[in-house]
């Protein structure tokens, strides 16, 4: 007999667990499906050597709105990132990012009088431009052509909220929007450590370099929903990626949604026009009205939809959206922790390895000609020092987030590289941190392939559609789609590919479930 | 007094004249003040080495507004325009692309290197057309101020906003892309052949310091689409006699409306007194008075060199000094005993009517910023070469040439700072890079000038070498042309204005800023 939902929500990440579950509680039926046999997408853990387990793509949760919470009623197990939320090793002194922008300003001293001086004023501006993307993030996309009541109400909140933002704000956010990161930390900053370390939090995950048009924005991006002063890491996870992805999941449940893993989305079915219906790879074929992805948009539009169905012009933004996975991700089982430079605290937060802004620039150019960085960007975390799960006793884990390693290679292949990868990464960890090297007894590396073919990430691109000036807001995943409808009726989008990106936990998945509520 | 006037002029750059030649057509009594010995700024014919003459920096013309052309009857005297028939791309490999002003010579042509790229480029060239038609408004409006809620302020945005959804959603995203990618990335989008997209991303680069992949240098591609040559979209043109011929012809213009004109006289500084100006005087202390001063120079010297800080707010200083400049480009001038012989097309011909670029691919023009970006100049740099004696015969003897090499990048900023070795390295680069695609060049080669951004800088006063005046990236345009709330070419000192290429809508031989100040100074009378 076949099945019927009202609504099917494709993939088990955080956004379509949100999606599905607002959906049921407004009263639908929902089915989720999950290709992989446990849920929780960018947020699980794989175990990479017995006894070893870690959260390669989810080191902290990124923002997560209360409005998300609100709607799904969950209450999430997260905790602030322990003091200091980032340390920069590398050039002279460790530079310690701490929550409190006095005490930041304070290490910064030692650096540059200048900077300690200018350090309140620079997080208080950035923490205002960035209070305005957040009140951009709200709600979905406001279009050129708005028309209803909602647009030019959703219009008035946000001229309210820029004007609110004061003059001189007003000009810093408009000016910020298109600039290079590099210009905008010039503007404010000079000592090339903290430089160095601001730029790389700005372009993490990020196919450009700090010199790069349009990079200051994705360093506000980064900022969203954190304290003034705090970039880098928002929020971690108490018991890491596992409790928040159960605690979703019995959300989902209480709220009426079936759940199913190891279920492929094959194909949607289409009659007059609009979704009727998905196909599993089983053969299964079942009923509803409208349909969620929280795929990427390529997978969702072109894959699952026959493209028979779309104008070709459409076709072409969706084929023309650009991925660029940059980032491989290094598992390390270590037997001990290394001592880092005396700052023991430092182990708790992430440790980066970024000397200066000239450093995270030059690592970006071998990307451009499809090589892998010499002298890579590295952010070197320990979460078994704050999950004690993740290793055996006495034991420790550590995940390195290296950039730049383009998706794809000029000369060799992944396979050739894969161990290269690890090396350089490890060696520009150990120049800084001496002896690291030696407790570590295991290695995986997770290159932009290995991340495509384990976590379903296009390309490995980690943002599922690069966050550039032309990718985002209404043109987030393309135009005329930005709203998490699509041209197909009865098909809607969610996930880290739509509006609002990468990083803004649940809220893509909130909005598309509005999108999609039955009216 | 002999030195009393209505209007005074800073600088007799082709800004400054155009400026001053509307202000005199309206009646004013104006003078320009010119620190050199000739009039032009940047575009200035001057005969460098003897009986060789020279645009010794802006050498070509496509965006000279049209309406300037017309209200000041340039044609009559003496601007001539000779268009630019081709873009030779030569190719290491021994072949080239080239590009005509004749579209179906140009697709056929580009049917050799790429089937595809041939159909998409008609298509292409239709979209840039539109998406210049639909920025054309933008050019000619003083910009609003979107962060003040005073009518003329607010009228301005409703109009910009009914414009941009006048363009309906299709043309609207198409414009937002262009503004917001990399030339490569928007390129990418439509073609595939490597010396297209690198030909076509080079005009997304000129002038500033930002490589093919970063976005926003699409846009400038934009900006370099938008030359309107006798009404005909994206034509490139010389001015017969070389760009000095377009200063002096302005020069005439301006003259024959009654405005006199200084040279070597050298402004020191602007007079102010309670908030207002009232003249200005001269490095020699000849004083000069007039209840309006505009200053066609850049927005550093306007308001760092000119006035007292004291006169200004912080707020407008502070965005003056971040304002960059960052000068990308130097200038290769040759005297030549014969023309260079191209492996890829021998022999002499109509090409060499034309244009030749050196962009053979993306990846060299990205290679050519890598070298910048670390302070150096480019070792195989992007080049853009005229030879104006081919259409001109009058600026070389019989038998000999000039060319002109428009180069980049070389930064202003370099590494151990600019020596005389240095600039000779640079030209060497310049000539042994070029000689590679035009093996006799070398042996041809009577004279050189090598100039770099600090050179530029010494003898135009262009900070930092900066051809435009300022960088043209997206977040120093418009309404941030050059500093929020002082686009609108009023400064915070009444009756000092400002109308050089730091102003909306910024650089190229176009015109448009010194005409719109002048708009502006004749609406607030």
């Amino acid at each position: 007999m076949t099945r019927v939902f009202d609504s099917i929500v494709i993939g088990g990440g955080v956004d379509g667990l949100v999606a599905a579950t607002v959906l049921a509680r407004s009263g639908s039926t929902v089915l989720l499906v999950e290709a992989q046999p446990e849920l929780g997408g960018t947020f699980r853990e794989i175990e990479f050597a017995t006894g070893f387990r870690a959260a390669p793509l989810a080191p902290e949760l990124g923002h997560v709105d209360p409005r998300v919470l609100e709607a799904t009623g969950a209450v999430l197990p997260v905790a602030m990132t322990p003091d200091p939320v980032v340390v920069s090793i590398g050039q002279g002194e460790p530079l310690l990012l701490r929550r409190s922008i006095a005490a930041t300003a304070a290490g910064l001293a030692r650096h540059s009088a200048k900077d300690a001086a200018a350090w309140p004023a620079f997080s208080a501006r950035m923490h205002a431009l960035a209070g305005f993307l957040a009140e951009l993030y709200r709600a979905a996309p406001i279009q050129l052509e708005a028309t209803g009541l909602d647009d030019y109400l959703l219009l008035a909140r946000l001229g309210r909220k820029f004007r609110g933002l004061g003059r001189s704000n007003m000009v810093e956010l408009l000016r910020a929007l298109p600039m290079p990161l590099a210009d905008l930390l010039d503007d404010s900053l000079e000592s090339e450590p903290l430089k160095g370390m601001l730029a790389a939090i700005g372009v993490a995950d990020l196919c450009q370099g700090p010199a790069s048009g349009g990079t200051a924005i994705n360093f506000l991006h980064r900022h969203v929903g954190a304290a003034p002063g705090v970039f880098g890491d928002r929020l971690r996870l108490q018991s890491g990626g596992g409790a928040l992805i159960k605690a979703l999941v019995d959300r989902a449940r209480a709220a009426g949604v079936t759940i199913e893993s190891g279920a492929t989305a094959r194909k949607l079915q289409v009659t007059d026009d609009r979704v009727t219906g998905l196909q599993l790879a089983s053969g299964e074929e079942i009923r509803c009205r409208s349909v969620i992805s929280s795929l990427d948009p390529h997978a969702s539009l072109l894959e699952l939809l026959d493209p028979v169905h779309l104008d070709p012009e459409f076709i072409a933004r969706v084929r023309n959206i650009r991925y660029r996975g940059v980032t491989s991700i290094v598992l390390l089982a270590l037997d001990g922790l290394p001592a880092i430079r005396g700052h023991e605290a430092a182990r708790t937060g992430t440790i980066l390895i970024a000397p200066s802004m000239r450093y995270v620039e030059r690592a970006y150019d071998a990307s451009k000609y499809g090589r892998v960085s010499e002298e890579p960007v590295v952010e070197l975390r320990f979460p078994s020092v704050l999950q004690s799960n993740l290793a055996p006793a006495g034991r420790h884990i550590a995940t390195l987030r290296v950039q730049y390693t383009p998706y794809r290679l000029r000369e060799g292949d992944w396979d050739a590289t894969r161990d290269a990868v690890a090396e350089r990464a490890i060696a520009a960890v150990e120049r800084h941190v001496p002896g690291f090297s030696e407790h570590i007894r295991h290695r995986a590396v997770l290159t932009p392939p290995d991340l495509e073919a384990r976590f379903g990430l296009r390309e490995g691109a980690v943002s599922r559609g690069e966050l550039a000036l032309d990718q985002m807001l209404f043109m987030r995943p393309v135009a005329g789609a930005s709203r998490y409808a699509t041209p197909m009726t009865g098909l809607f989008l969610c996930g880290a590919g739509t509006h609002p990106g990468h990083g803004m936990t649940g809220l893509s998945g909130l909005h598309a479930a509005h999108a999609a509520r039955p009216r | 007094m002999g030195n009393q006037y209505d209007a005074i002029v800073i600088g007799g750059g082709h800004n400054g004249l155009v400026n001053a030649a509307y202000l005199a057509r309206a009646g004013r009594k104006v003078v320009v003040l010119e620190r050199r010995h000739l009039l032009g700024g940047a575009a200035v014919s001057e005969q460098i080495f003897p009986g060789y003459t020279f645009s010794v920096y802006s050498y070509v013309v496509s965006l000279l507004r049209p309406e300037i052309i017309r209200d000041l009857e340039l044609p009559r005297h003496g601007m001539q325009i000779l268009p630019l028939e081709s873009s030779v791309t030569p190719l290491p490999d021994g072949d080239y692309f080239a590009a005509w002003n004749d579209s179906d010579l140009t697709r056929r042509e580009l049917y050799r290197h790429s089937a595809m790229d041939a159909d998409a480029y008609v298509e292409f060239g239709r979209l840039m057309h539109h998406m210049a038609r639909s920025v054309k408004p933008f050019l000619g409006m003083i910009p609003p101020d979107p962060t003040s809620l005073a009518p003329g302020d607010l009228m301005g945005l409703l109009k910009l906003g009914g414009h941009l959804r006048s363009l309906g959603a299709e043309r609207f995203h198409a414009l937002y892309k262009l503004m917001t990618m990399s030339s490569a990335d928007y390129l990418d989008e439509w073609f595939e052949f490597g010396a297209l997209k690198a030909t076509k991303s080079a005009s997304g680069i000129i002038g500033t310091f930002m490589g093919p992949r970063s976005p926003g240098s699409a846009y400038v591609l934009l900006h370099h689409y938008m030359g309107e040559i006798d009404g005909a979209f994206r034509a490139w043109g010389f001015c017969k006699g070389g760009n000095g011929t377009i200063s002096n012809a302005i020069a005439a213009a301006a003259r024959a409306a009654g405005a006199t004109l200084r040279t070597e006289a050298a402004v020191k500084q602007v007079l102010v007194r309670h908030g207002r100006t009232t003249g200005v005087v001269l490095e020699s202390g000849e004083e000069f008075q007039a209840p309006i001063v505009v200053s066609g120079l850049d927005a550093r010297r306007t308001y760092l060199d000119l006035v007292e800080s004291r006169e200004l707010p912080d707020e407008l200083l502070e965005q003056v000094r971040r304002f960059r400049f960052r000068g990308s480009s130097g200038k290769v001038n040759l005297a030549l005993s014969e023309l260079p012989d191209f492996t890829c097309m021998p022999g002499v011909g109509a090409h060499h009517r034309g244009a030749f670029s050196i962009s053979p691919s993306v990846e060299y023009l990205e290679r050519a910023y890598d070298d910048a970006k670390y302070g150096e100049f480019s070792r195989r740099p992007y080049m853009d070469i005229v030879f104006p004696s081919m259409i001109d015969p009058d600026m070389a003897p019989p038998g000999k040439h000039v060319a002109s090499i428009f180069v980049q990048y070389v930064p202003y900023q370099i590494n151990g700072g600019w020596t005389d070795a240095k600039r000779e390295a640079f030209g060497d680069a310049v000539i042994d890079t070029l000689a590679e695609y035009a093996p006799n060049l070398k042996s041809a080669i009577l004279h050189r000038q090598v100039l770099t951004p600090a050179d530029i800088e010494k003898t135009t006063g262009l900070s930092e070498g900066n051809i435009f005046q300022g960088e043209l990236a997206l977040q120093q345009l418009f309404f941030l042309r050059p500093a929020a709330r002082w686009a609108s070419y009023r400064t915070p000192i009444r009756g000092y204005y400002q109308c050089g290429s730091s102003t909306h809508p910024g650089g190229g031989v176009m015109g448009a800023p010194g005409r719109l100040a002048a708009q502006r100074i004749l609406a607030d009378a």
